[in-house]
């Protein structure tokens, strides 16, 4: 059996989360690890890569079982607590809030054991309409 | 269930609410306007606020993307689905 990473086109730099755990339905968690090397070589601060480690974690329970590729499409009310510091790790959850035709809106938090590190608010895009149930609560 | 003008005016308040329409008023969204292509421009993305709004706001499910649609084409058609749908619940 396949770990859910392997459903992830994403490759280092741009894998952001390296372990996914599909909960049920709706739920996802993933671990986002930060290393003082890594980079994003553009000026871009690295805590995007939480939202994006969150997003990955998302997408793979969004389209688990689809053949086609699935889009980040919108961030929404990100919220980010500290800069990273190296050797940082956090706990991702996120949460299925509604599907509807190829849209999927997700919550996601990041946490360092109990203690919130970022949290947003983000869609994904299916590129056809088969990836997922119309209706989810 | 309030009648179908306060029941327009209050989805105006909260499609302005939700979908973050800043310096925008209800009486700026004609009860006929388009939501989307050619109008105000709501997208996919907005599309799916509705259907939580709806869901949050009413206790209305959607389960019909493509019904859905038509229903969301205008203030006043979304204000007619809110109240027809509501009043079927009362009477079930």
């Amino acid at each position: 059996m396949s770990s859910p990473l392997a459903g992830l086109p994403h490759q280092i730099p741009f894998r952001a989360t390296s372990h996914i755990e599909i909960v049920d339905d709706e739920h996802a968690e993933g671990i986002f690890h930060h290393s003082a090397a890594d980079s994003l070589g553009s000026g871009m601060p690295l805590e995007v890569m939480v939202i994006e480690a969150m997003a990955q974690t998302a997408g793979v329970l969004a389209f688990r079982g689809s053949s086609e590729p699935g889009f980040l499409s919108a961030i929404d009310e990100a919220r980010i607590d500290h800069a990273l510091f190296g050797g940082e790790s956090f706990r991702l959850k996120v949460r299925l809030v509604k599907s509807f035709g190829r849209i999927h809106r997700f919550d996601g938090v990041a946490l360092d054991g109990e203690t919130e590190f970022a949290r947003a608010r983000f869609y994904l895009a299916g590129s056809d309409d088969g990836d997922a149930g119309s209706e989810s609560t | 269930m309030p009648d179908l003008d306060s029941l327009k005016h209050r989805l105006k308040e909260l499609l302005i609410e939700r979908l973050k329409f800043e310096d925008m008023t209800p009486d700026d969204i004609g009860d006929d306007d388009p939501l989307f292509e050619g109008g105000l421009g709501l997208d996919s993305i907005d599309a799916l606020e509705i259907v939580v709004m709806l869901e949050s706001e009413f206790g209305l499910k959607i389960k019909n993307e493509s019904s859905a649609r038509e229903h969301f084409s205008s203030i006043a058609s979304l204000a007619r689905f809110v109240k027809e749908r509501t009043e079927a619940k009362v009477e079930a």
